[in-house]
């Protein structure tokens, strides 16, 4: 019998962190809910999140090559053909983000909580076949900027606060197989569903009670399928017995996302639509990354990944943050980035050296330019991962402690420089479920 | 057990993730400040008023009951600027528990005794007003205010100084011994119909008093032995309002008087604020506070309130707020949130709706005046909504 019901808890962890999620995915902000981050997410339909382990996390976000047999990541399905025991992830993230631009005489500082992601994975044949179903966000809609005023009629003076704000973003839920074909090659494709509303708050308040709240929301709703098709090469034995480099290539095909924009009026459950549905689409672009890794014993891992998005190429009949097709507004741009990291685990694949010995030590770094380009500017962003990965009494439960610290943008040009930091709390169990009875 | 913590631990962090805060500021306007819309005043001026009339109720049940009515109005008065009027009062009675054996010693007085709280005209007036016994069976709910109940013969005259803050109407000692069973009868509701107050023709300018009937203020019918006093409180009430030409209301006013089933309605045009977020709504009514209030001993009290109705495309119109004239300026409405929330309503289905009216309480009967002004020449010296909207139309 195994010493850890991992079902039973796993199911446990599964529908908390789902009930965690829902907000996240709501597409109305609930009234006093604050949960804010970077400006930058206005644009498109919201900041990209791109998770892909814990692991790859703190390695700056390489994942196409990254290979584990506790660490099923998302990007790479042909990775999931690693599988030797049925996993399952569920993490939540913390962020803080300062802000500032040349004009606003403070910051701007905004917390918000996320729920990174859920995976269960099982190995239908260990090391050769893999299925994975797993929900992600795939993009993130979450600032919100104040503008106070001042009005005077005929009984009253006020103050007031026009506060902009955005909510809501993409989610992602996708199931696959992951194949090794022979020793070196393995390949893997998984279908995509992805939903969400993406939603523009106008909010006005004002200090005089004589005055009520308005709220005026502009939702975007879209859902759509998409592909992602991934392959992967390893070879082994290049400097020593026990080393392997593998090169994984991944795409996600582009897709036609199908909605509704509506403009509503008033509080979340008590909303009068101002005017006509209007249907239309948005046509996310291709996503293409590769990366490398090298694996020395147990005791050294390296990963590189780059990744491209040709948003320059996003269209949509439905205006979104800086993109209105009616209006000849595009601030979109292709989307770059290239990251890194290193890890580190003392003990090698002993399993009697002492907790400290058999933690995980991870650092990384990535760089990336944004989607977007207000005011023609490209807007970059530098960061720093990194964290650890403990063991547990339990073979095969991690429990990974990850941090990013990083900056975006500039204040030049009408920008905002976010310097941001990042905590992410993540856990990871494997556990053998089907095992065959023996009998002798 | 380690496992079981990790999974308690990643529980209470994923529910305190989302209890996140922010600093909010100006920071990133650059970006985003081509959507930002100000909140901005709209005045709307109405664009037609006109007089409507609508079915007077002054009948009703004193103290607080079903459909209440507080005052009963009493007297005659000529006044050329809004117009003659007279009012006659129906007051009836309800038995209170009689004392042990106060029905075995004859009754030796009765009064009606009556709390002045309200007066409109000459308050010098001697007002002569005559009392008769009311023989008609009547009901205070549903009755026409041009009603007039049949009567007896004239019972007594008491007359009242205009000012005068109690009115006893004693009855004669006849009719007193007439009725003396029907006081401690068991039957005594259905028996009594109550009694009829009217003023013959009154000289000079006259004047109508109202009198408060809540037992609270001390209108009762008081009903003595030689050994008790018991006071029978007013329960069903009734003031027949007539109304006499009005004479011609100087330029660019409309002058209003309570008691006739008179009110205003009031069309507006939402061009230019249909669809906005509507943050604050007040109505409100400019008046000329020199054709209200007193002239010497003559007194035209101006409406504290008036009640703001809105009339649905369909359907009778409904209540919203009412309208104060407090203070000095217009009239206006001061508590704004159900206005405020109808007329959100209204901007996002102006269909659905015809018009503003205004009307009179219907408790307590008065005779209170509103003289409007209604010139047209700025939006100030005409009725209006005054708007505060969020941005602009699309």
């Amino acid at each position: 019998m195994s010493p850890f019901p991992l079902a039973g808890r796993a199911l446990l962890v599964l529908v908390l962190a789902a009930t965690a999620t829902v907000p996240a995915s709501a597409p109305v902000r609930a009234q006093g809910q604050n949960n804010y981050g970077s400006i930058y997410s206005r644009y498109g339909l919201g900041e990209r999140i791109d998770f892909g382990s814990s692991q790859a996390e703190m390695l700056g976000g390489a994942q196409t090559a990254l290979r584990s047999t506790l660490y099923n990541g998302f990007a790479n399905p042909a990775l999931w053909a690693d599988q030797q025991v049925t996993t399952f992830s569920a993490g939540v993230g913390l962020s803080g983000v300062r802000s500032t631009d040349a004009t606003a005489d403070g910051a701007s500082r905004a917390t918000a909580g996320d729920v990174v992601g859920l995976q269960l994975g099982v190995p239908l044949l260990p090391s050769r076949l893999g299925l994975t179903v797993a929900y992600r966000p795939y993009s993130r809609v979450n600032y919100r900027t104040s503008i106070p005023g001042t009005l005077v009629t005929e009984d009253d003076t006020t103050d007031f606060a026009l506060n902009q704000e955005g909510g809501g973003g993409l989610q992602r839920i996708y199931g696959g197989l992951g194949l090794r074909i022979g020793s070196a090659v393995q390949v893997g494709a998984s279908a995509d569903v992805i939903f969400g509303t993406v939603e523009y708050l106008q909010r006005t308040t004002f200090d005089a009670p004589a005055f009520r709240e308005t709220r005026q929301a502009r939702g975007t709703r879209l859902r759509g399928v998409t592909g992602t098709f991934g392959a992967a090469v390893t070879a082994r034995s290049l400097t020593s017995d026990d080393d392997a480099l593998t090169v994984g290539l991944a795409f996600t095909l582009p897709t036609r996302l199908t909605g509704t924009r509506t403009v509503t009026l008033g509080e979340s459950l008590d909303r009068d639509t101002l005017a006509a549905e209007i249907s239309g689409s948005s046509t996310l672009p291709l996503l293409a990354r590769g990366g490398v890794s090298y694996r020395s014993g147990g005791r050294w891992t390296a990963a590189l990944d780059a990744l491209y998005e040709p948003w320059s190429s996003f269209e949509s009949t439905l205006p979104v943050g800086g993109y209105d097709e009616s209006a000849g507004v595009d601030d979109l741009r292709d989307r770059v980035r290239v990251g890194g990291g290193v890890e580190l685990v003392p003990a090698g694949r002993s399993r009697n050296a002492g907790f400290i010995a058999r933690a995980s030590y991870r650092l990384g770094a990535y760089g990336e330019r944004g989607l977007y380009a207000p005011t023609d500017q490209s807007v970059s962003t530098v960061a720093l991962t990194g964290g650890v990965s403990l063991p547990n009494r339990v073979s095969g439960a991690r429990f990974d402690l990850g941090f990013e610290v990083g900056t975006r943008g500039t204040t030049q040009n009408a920008l905002v420089r976010d310097v941001f930091a990042r905590g992410t709390l993540t856990l990871n169990f494997g556990e053998r479920w089907f095992i065959r009875r023996r009998i002798d | 057990m380690r496992v079981s913590a990790l999974v308690q631990a990643t529980a209470g962090l994923a529910l305190l993730a989302l209890s996140a805060c922010q600093d909010p500021s100006t920071v990133g306007l650059g970006l985003i400040d081509d959507d930002a819309s100000n909140p901005n005043v709209r005045v709307l001026a109405a664009t037609s008023v006109d007089t409507v009339g609508f079915d007077l109720v002054t009948s009703g049940l004193a103290d607080l009951a079903t459909p209440t009515q507080a005052r009963v109005l009493v007297g005659s008065v000529l006044d050329a600027l809004y117009g003659d009027a007279t009012a006659t009062a129906y007051v009836d009675a309800i038995a209170p528990t009689l004392p042990s054996g106060f029905g075995d010693r004859p009754v030796t007085r009765v009064t009606l005794e009556l709390r002045r709280d309200y007066v409109y005209g000459d308050t010098t007036t001697a007002l002569p007003v005559e009392l008769r016994q009311v023989t008609a069976t009547w009901s205070p709910t549903g009755l026409p205010a041009d009603t007039t109940l049949a009567t007896g013969e004239l019972l007594t005259t008491t007359t009242m100084t205009a000012s005068d803050t109690l009115a006893v109407f004693t009855l004669p000692a006849t009719w007193v011994a007439a009725n003396d069973s029907l006081f401690t009868s068991t039957a005594f509701a259905s028996s009594f119909e109550g009694f009829e107050l009217r003023t013959p023709t009154v000289p000079g300018a006259g004047a109508v008093v109202g009198f408060n009937v809540a037992a609270a203020s001390g209108s009762v019918l008081r009903v003595a032995t030689a050994r008790d006093t018991v006071s029978f409180r007013l329960s069903e009430v009734f003031s027949r309002v007539t109304r006499g030409a009005a004479g011609l209301a100087p330029m660019g006013r409309r002058l209003l008087r309570a008691g006739v089933g008179e009110g205003l309605r009031f069309v507006f045009d939402y061009t230019g604020v249909l669809q906005l977020p509507l943050a604050q709504a007040v109505f409100r009514l400019p008046i000329d506070r020199t054709l209200a209030g007193p002239t010497g001993a003559f007194v035209r009290p101006l409406a504290s309130e008036v009640a703001l109705f809105v009339r649905p495309r369909t359907g009778d119109p409904l209540f919203v707020t009412t309208v104060r004239t407090v203070g000095t300026g217009d009239a206006r409405t001061v508590s704004n949130s159900s206005l405020t929330s109808l007329v959100q309503s209204l901007l996002l289905d102006a269909a659905s709706y015809r018009d503003f009216q205004v009307r009179f309480p219907t408790t307590p009967v008065s005779l209170d005046v509103l003289p409007l002004v209604i010139d047209g020449a700025t939006p100030a010296t005409q009725p209006r909504l005054s708007l505060t909207v969020v941005g602009q139309p699309t």
